[in-house]
């Protein structure tokens, strides 16, 4: 596995908290904008100890290198779920988006295939592409501005009495899930800049209130009714009269998926490598866990609920803690100095 | 052998993603630049008039919209694609409660525009593309409000499901008002011009108004309109303000402007309780209290129009 820099680690979790934007399906309002904010400064506070344990050069390849084997394992566990989610969503969405083909195992099969490859390429190679999908997304998103301009009313902006600020934040920070991610990520990275890595967090905010305050604006009366309101609103927001922008959202939403499912695959690969050196197709393990979890989900008929929240506060913030309290009695987790 | 596998296996891939025999190639589709929808409740007849300048209207009739478009795709011996579809006439009011479904469904475009038939018929052989351009310079000019299928569909979806939409009668292009699958009047062209200034999307270029010994312009550079609202002594009091940037005898200007208004104002608010100026959103912005203690039909009732209009 290679080691990758502080600003791609930023786009890879920008792009996954993007993707789960675009997926949002809860009802919008103006108290949505504050609840973002205030979703994403609690997400800041629940990086706080992770930040501090790699400062104090923790590592997870040492840490599992001394047979410890319940966490990362919960770990593995974490990301296969968060990836059956993202599949279950993909499957909504592409309904929404007439994605060419609709069959959830086809749709499963396919993107799995390109994650499979993505993965296999290293992780050095995927934060590339992030980068590349980034600035499509940067571009898809002037597209969207550009429909949506004239269509901006800001007498919408009017407080409703569906939503509430403490509920929407709640919501937003259950679809946090990439600080989990953070944390093994922050091993791949140079731990001096550990704490730069949170710009993530500072360009995940702006990306989802300028989509909040489109939604709120654009949509207006039609955002109460809207299933998914990213998806209306990129129907709404076509800048040609007659020609179409579909198929640069559609790419966009596509891409992103790829870009979280290969992010989670590569993962949990990574995690079952260190722990288990001799097992092989491990990224294919992964990727099958994540087509029967979304199976399963899609069975249950799952929504994010107040578990998310629990299992990212548990991922992100408790865990890391408890490595914080132990780490002086267990000096052999930092990392051995290269020669 | 692995390369082989992997061409193999990219080739597999590129037939499952859409580009195999189960896709509509462009030349077995037929790309709709207009529509006329009519019929009953019961039976709905659609007429597709197709962009190429020699294709002749196509006629389907069903149980449902699904149902009549399938009918057109058999006489067509084509896929009907409306995704660019730049007219949509209807004479069935009620149609409007179905039309969201119909954006998502047939993926139509936001601005696609409206036209409600009013006691007449689209004339046989009628050039659909010209009549979407005539209406578009009704709009550009600022003669009839902007109003596209998004705009409607927003409006339907307001407090009182009341829209304003461009309408064809015996006459000519005029506008009325549709509220909850009902058609409920033409207004008057003094109204109409109101609407343009108190909906502030579009406006005229240009205002005739009396000079010394004949009748001068007055040219329209900028126009900007803002609604906002107060309680005074329990009663909303709304005023709109315009600011105007133009030249020319600007009192004269201002004195028509704000008779249009209130003219508008009128006969929507008050005569036909339809809000299309956007007091609903207004009154729950700047009054939340008074908003959330009357129901809207009152508040309409009650409130107290203002218009003040400056010219620099």
């Amino acid at each position: 596995m290679n080691r990758i820099r502080s600003g791609q680690l930023t786009t890879a979790l920008l792009l996954s908290n993007a993707f789960m934007l675009m997926c949002m399906s809860a009802p919008m309002g103006m108290e949505s904008m504050w609840g973002a904010v205030i979703a994403f400064v609690l997400q800041g506070i629940l990086c706080i100890p992770m930040l501090l344990l790699y400062k104090e050069g923790f590592t997870l390849t040492a840490y599992c290198s001394r047979k410890h084997y319940i966490v990362p394992l919960l770990f593995v566990l974490y990301f296969i779920v968060r990836g059956g989610i993202s599949f279950l969503l993909l499957w909504k969405g592409s309904e929404h988006l007439s994605l060419p083909f609709s069959q959830p195992l086809i749709t499963a099969a396919l993107i799995g295939a390109v994650c499979l490859y993505t993965a296999s390429l290293g992780l050095r190679t995927f934060a590339r592409a992030g980068t590349i999908a980034f600035g499509f997304l940067i571009f898809t998103l002037g597209i969207l501005l550009l429909g949506a301009w004239q269509r901006i009313d800001f007498q919408q902006l009017y407080p409703t009495a569906d939503n509430t600020v403490f509920g929407s934040a709640m919501h937003i920070l259950s679809l946090g899930d990439t600080l989990p991610a953070l944390f093994v990520l922050l091993s791949f990275t140079d731990q001096k800049s550990a704490f730069s890595s949170l710009r993530f967090l500072g360009l995940s905010l702006l990306l989802w209130e300028v989509i909040l305050f489109l939604c709120i604006t654009v949509l207006g009366n039609l955002l109460s009714a809207a299933e998914y309101p990213f998806f209306l609103l990129t129907s709404v927001s076509q800048p040609l009269t007659t020609q179409r922008a579909d198929a640069f959202y559609l790419i966009v939403f596509v891409l992103l998926c790829v870009i979280r499912l290969t992010l989670l695959t590569v993962l949990s690969a990574h995690l079952l490598g260190m722990l288990f050196p001799g097992l092989r197709c491990r990224s294919i393990l992964s990727i099958l866990g994540m087509i029967g979890a979304a199976a399963a989900f899609s069975a249950m008929g799952f929504e994010e609920n107040l578990w998310c929240i629990i299992g990212i506060v548990l991922f992100a913030c408790v865990i890391p803690l408890l490595f914080c309290l132990r780490m002086k009695k267990n000096p052999e987790w930092k990392e051995e100095p290269t020669s | 052998m692995r390369k082989i596998f992997a061409v193999l296996f990219s080739i597999c891939t590129l037939l499952c993603t859409g580009c195999s025999k189960s896709v509509t190639e462009v030349r077995d589709r037929i790309y709709i630049q207009g529509a006329k929808l009519g019929g009953s409740p019961t039976l709905t007849e659609l007429t597709l008039y197709p962009f190429e300048e020699t294709g002749t209207p196509i006629s389907g009739e069903g149980l449902t919209m699904a149902a009549a478009i399938e009918e057109t795709a058999v006489q067509s011996g084509k896929a009907v694609f409306m995704g660019h579809l730049e007219l949509l006439c209807f004479d069935r009011a009620s149609f409007t409660d179905s039309m969201q479904e119909c954006m998502e469904e047939y993926r139509l475009s936001p601005a696609c525009k409206l036209l409600y038939l009013h006691e007449t018929e689209l004339p046989e052989g009628i050039d659909t593309t010209l009549l979407t351009d005539q209406l578009r310079q009704e709009e550009e000019n600022g003669r009839i409000p902007e109003t596209d299928l998004f705009h409607v569909l927003s409006e339907c979806a307001g407090d009182d499901g009341a829209a304003l939409v461009p309408v064809l009668s015996e006459e000519g292009f005029g506008v009325g008002l549709l509220q909850n699958g009902e058609f409920l009047g033409t207004l008057s062209s003094h109204a109409v011009q109101g609407l343009c200034w108190l909906r502030g999307e579009n406006y005229p270029r240009r205002i005739s108004v009396a000079g010394n010994d004949r009748m001068v312009n007055y040219e329209v550079h900028s126009a900007q309109t803002e609604l906002s609202a107060e309680i005074q002594n329990g009663i909303p009091h709304v005023t709109v303000t315009l600011r105007l940037r133009g030249s020319g005898n600007s009192e004269a200007a201002k004195r028509l402007i704000k008779a249009a208004c209130s003219i508008a104002a009128e006969e929507t608010v008050k005569e036909m309780h339809a809000d299309v100026i956007g007091l609903d959103a207004c009154l729950r912005k700047d009054c939340p209290k008074y908003y959330a203690q009357h129901d809207f039909e009152t508040a309409k009732f009650a409130a107290v129009f203002d218009v003040v209009v400056t010219a620099s």
